[in-house]
């Protein structure tokens, strides 16, 4: 009898137990339905910008592209690139992927740059440079939407555009920017972000900006690639100098008078970019490597000659004829002697200068002619005779290691002349 | 005691009941649920009317990574302007003679319900690429599209080898083909066929090519591909013989010699020892892809091959012959060798075999082929050539006849030039030959393609047709 009870206790006990209801209900409504919102009220604003939007895309492999993108809310695009100007209409859709995303989803200008079939765009066989045309968005402002790429991880930045003439100038804003950053001289530049002295790098060619400084004695490097939207310069990562974070740099100017670039960060701030002759601070060992250790067993390349006075190339020498690399051989095999020789292609010049290199205790190099590998014609005799001067130039050059096998060579003198091998 | 317990239980099963009485809100509208949706537009819309509401075929052309076989390979998706090309293309020369020859019915029974379409190959590590897949008759990927170009024939035909090799396999699996088939070849089926390729054999291309068809032709498989099962090898033949046409399968047939090293082995006059074997495989393999279609399905293969090379001239014209041959144009040279062709005229062959014999009797050559080179302007070189039996099979001979001709809109005036040009080879041999010189003398040709002599024959075989007698011709490989 006893047992029956104990019987009825449990099952009673279970009974109740069953009726117990999870009464949470998810604060923020239906995650279906907020998704579903969330993918309208992109393409809304999306198809909402009366001027359309201008994009910036960095690729997997650093390249850059301008755009300008026009929505409309039937699922239609039109857009052209820096790379083709001519307009054309492809579709878009947005998609609940992992995150909510952008399709570019029938073949547009976009998908170029994409292309792994290397005759249509350049780029690799089977990547092409390392692009995307599915975009999952990672923030969205009014103006400003920022969205990665779900396959290569490339950056592309949507700013909404404020006018016509904002449009027909966004392909041009990058080389005006070129324009004004190349107005400094030197090689090395300087600028004070907080209390903080930097070495500003500037490569607008693959538009990169990066800020050196010294923290408890070592140098430390901060760089980002940027895209050019009018007279500001929106770095794609935010740099950390110190205490200051540098996102953005706006109304950069120069200023004939001074000779300074003018610029004020995201934050306000003003900032000075200036000239200077020296690095902030040298590694004295980087001759002796960049000699020892040629780029390609006995020698590196140069593609662009010497940049003087920001200017790439100053003396010409991709106007050569089948101009392919400057070879700097640090040393002839069996000589004494190394050599500045010109590749076209197929074969060397018969011009050149032969010339022997001295690295100072503070790590500078400097050469002196010995002999050269012929005349050069006469058509391009002062390119060849301008570039053998700037190496001979007095007080020879600092060598500077941007990366692994990437060396600058930049006059000590003046730091206004460099050339780099690669 | 029996009351209480009716009691309790009662009690229980209430408060069970009441108790999971729960109500889950199932309402909500799942993202995405129904597939992706867009503002439909006109290529949406020819979609469905031309496939999706006639066969409940979704043709998908927006990107969708997913429905790619490998999602890690860099592909871009297709052009939008290409889709409703490509599309009708493929309805016409796939479906559509389907429909002709069996209804509608039975392509909605059959096909495969999905088309995904992208615009880059797929590349892979071993620097290959992949230009379409399919799943179990579930689905077909065509990748490659956006380099699609209608007038591009080969490219065009490339598709279609794809579909119609895809539904032979649906056809197939429907319904088997008798085990027959596969005990045509049974020894001949390999998992490496595709280290059957030019330049595998030889680095003489000659050589290479006689030995690299000798390893599939030869073996009386239609493509390399066939040899890789019984299955494939099927669906194969048969997609070869929709795609390709009669002609094209009888010129492979025809072809099928025995070799000894470059040279086809012969007898002392010179008549070429066939390769049977391969021959018969080939036919026998034909012949029960052909009953197959016909008890299985009810299908005349013949019809559907008709229509289906019909569709694909319909939607990729093949030039008049004339127009495209002569000097710097598409073609220049016709060669005749009546060992490799069936369907030649009485007329010419009696002129052909007259000199050959002549050649045999007078003088112990015989002719191997004869070839008509247009590469000169108002001018024809009738080459003959010719071999001594006692020589090496290397040393053949060779002797040019001048024609004077005149081309007025593919009527072709020929005139044995006077006098000849100075070639040894030919003073030598031509009193041995003279039917053959006037079969061309002062007669006047159409120059045209052959197609209603022999059929589905354009661009394979371009021919001359006398004005004054057609049943008096003569054609040859391009």
């Amino acid at each position: 009898m006893m047992k029956k009870h104990l019987l009825y206790l449990f099952l009673f006990a279970l009974a109740l137990g069953s009726c117990k209801k999870d009464k949470t209900e998810p604060i923020l409504g239906n995650v279906d339905d907020r998704l579903s919102e969330t993918l309208k009220a992109y393409q809304t604003q999306l198809a909402g910008a009366q001027f359309g939007w201008k994009g910036y895309l960095l690729t997997d492999s650093k390249v850059t592209a301008t755009f300008l993108f026009s929505f409309t809310d039937k699922n239609r695009t039109t857009m052209s690139a820096d790379y083709a100007t001519t307009p054309s209409e492809s579709s878009y859709r947005l998609k609940a992927l992992q995150r909510p995303t952008l399709l570019f989803d029938t073949y547009s200008t976009l998908h170029l740059i994409a292309d792994p079939t290397p005759s249509k765009f350049g780029g690799e066989t089977g990547e092409g440079f390392y692009s995307d045309f599915e975009f999952a968005f990672l923030s969205a402002s009014a103006d400003t939407i920022k969205l990665e790429g779900t396959f290569n991880k490339s950056k592309l930045v949507l700013v909404r555009s404020k006018s016509v003439t904002d449009n027909s100038s966004a392909f041009e804003a990058p080389d005006n920017m070129e324009a004004t950053l190349s107005r400094l001289r030197t090689y090395f530049k300087r600028a004070r972000v907080g209390d903080l002295d930097c070495e500003v790098r500037l490569e607008p060619n693959g538009r990169v900006l990066g800020f050196s400084y010294i923290d408890a004695g070592v140098l430390k490097t901060v760089k980002s690639n940027y895209f050019v939207s009018g007279s500001s310069l929106i770095l794609f990562e935010p740099l950390v100098i110190g205490t200051s974070t540098i996102t953005s740099l706006n109304g950069v100017s120069f200023d004939a008078a001074t000779g300074f670039i003018n610029a004020s960060t995201n934050s306000g701030a003003a900032l000075q970019i200036k000239e200077a002759i020296a690095p902030l601070k040298y590694d004295v060992t980087v001759a002796a490597r960049f000699l020892a250790n040629p780029v390609y067993g006995t020698y590196s390349e140069c593609y662009t000659g010497f940049t003087v006075d920001g200017v790439i190339d100053a003396y010409g020498v991709r106007t050569i004829p089948n101009f392919f690399s400057i070879d700097y051989y640090p040393k002839i095999t069996g000589q004494n002697y190394g050599a500045v020789r010109f590749w076209l292609g197929t074969a060397y010049g018969a011009y050149g200068p032969a010339i022997i290199p001295t690295v100072s205790v503070d790590g500078k190099i400097s050469y002196v002619q010995d002999g050269s590998y012929g005349t050069a014609p006469v058509a391009i005799r002062p390119i060849i005779t301008n570039t053998t001067n700037n190496f001979l130039k007095q007080g020879g050059f600092y060598v500077i290691q941007t990366d692994t096998k990437v060396y600058d060579m930049v006059a000590v003198a003046d730091a206004r002349s460099w050339i780099t091998f690669e | 005691m029996k009351k209480k317990l009716l009691l309790s239980i009662v009690a229980l099963a209430t408060i069970f009941l009441a108790g999971c009485s729960k109500k889950d809100d199932l309402s909500a509208n799942l993202v995405g649920l129904g597939g992706d949706t867009w503002t439909k537009g006109p290529v949406d819309e020819w979609i469905s009317t031309n496939y999706t509401t006639p066969y409940n075929i979704e043709v998908k052309y927006k990107w969708d990574r997913s429905e790619l076989g490998e999602i890690y390979k860099n592909v871009v998706p297709v052009k939008e302007e290409l889709v409703v090309p490509i599309m009708d293309i493929i309805k016409k020369t796939w479906i559509d003679p389907y429909v002709a020859v069996k209804g509608a019915n039975f392509m909605k029974t059959y096909t495969q319900k999905q088309f995904y379409l992208a615009g880059s190959p797929s590349y892979n590590s071993n620097g290959t690429i992949t230009l379409g897949t399919a799943e179990a008759g579930r689905k077909i990927v065509l990748l490659d599209l956006n380099t699609f170009n209608p007038a591009n024939k080969p490219a065009v035909k490339q598709i279609l080898h794809t579909m119609h090799h895809e539904f032979g396999h649906i056809l197939n699996q429907n319904i088997a083909v008798t085990p027959d088939y596969q005990r045509i070849t049974p020894s001949d089926y390999t998992a490496t066929w595709f280290n059957i390729f030019r330049g595998a054999y030889s680095s003489t291309a000659a050589l290479d090519k006689i030995l690299y068809e000798n390893d599939f032709w030869g073996k009386g498989f239609v493509t390399p591909y066939s040899r890789s099962n019984k299955d494939d090898d099927f669906v194969e033949t048969l997609s070869t013989l929709l795609e390709g046409g009669a002609a094209n399968f009888d010129n492979i047939i025809n072809n099928l010699f025995v070799y000894d090293g470059l040279y086809i082995k012969r007898n002392g006059k010179g008549v070429y020892e066939q390769n049977t074997d391969a021959r018969s495989k080939l036919l026998r393999k034909k012949a029960i892809v052909i009953s197959y279609m016909k008890d299985s399905w009810g299908i005349d293969l013949a019809d559907l091959q008709t229509r289906t090379q019909a569709a694909i001239e319909a939607q990729s014209p093949t030039a008049d012959f004339n127009s495209l041959l002569g000097p710097g144009k598409t073609y220049g040279t016709i060669t005749v060798n009546p060992q490799k062709l069936t369907g030649l005229s009485a007329k010419f062959l009696t002129a052909y075999n007259t000199a050959n014999t002549g050649m045999q009797n007078g003088m112990g050559l015989y002719i191997d082929n004869i070839s008509l080179i247009f590469t000169t302007a108002n001018r024809m070189i009738l080459r003959v050539n010719f071999m001594d039996p006692t020589a090496a099979l290397s040393a053949g001979f060779v002797a040019d006849f001048n024609y004077t001709t005149t081309n007025v809109n593919g009527v072709l005036t020929l005139t044995y030039t006077n006098p000849q040009p100075t070639n040894a080879n030919a003073r030598a041999i031509e009193a041995s030959i003279p039917t053959l010189l006037t079969y061309f003398n002062n007669q006047q040709f159409n120059v045209r393609w052959v197609d209603d002599i022999v059929p589905q024959s354009k661009s394979i075989f371009g021919g001359l047709v006398k004005t004054a007698d057609a049943t008096s011709y003569l054609f040859g490989t391009l």
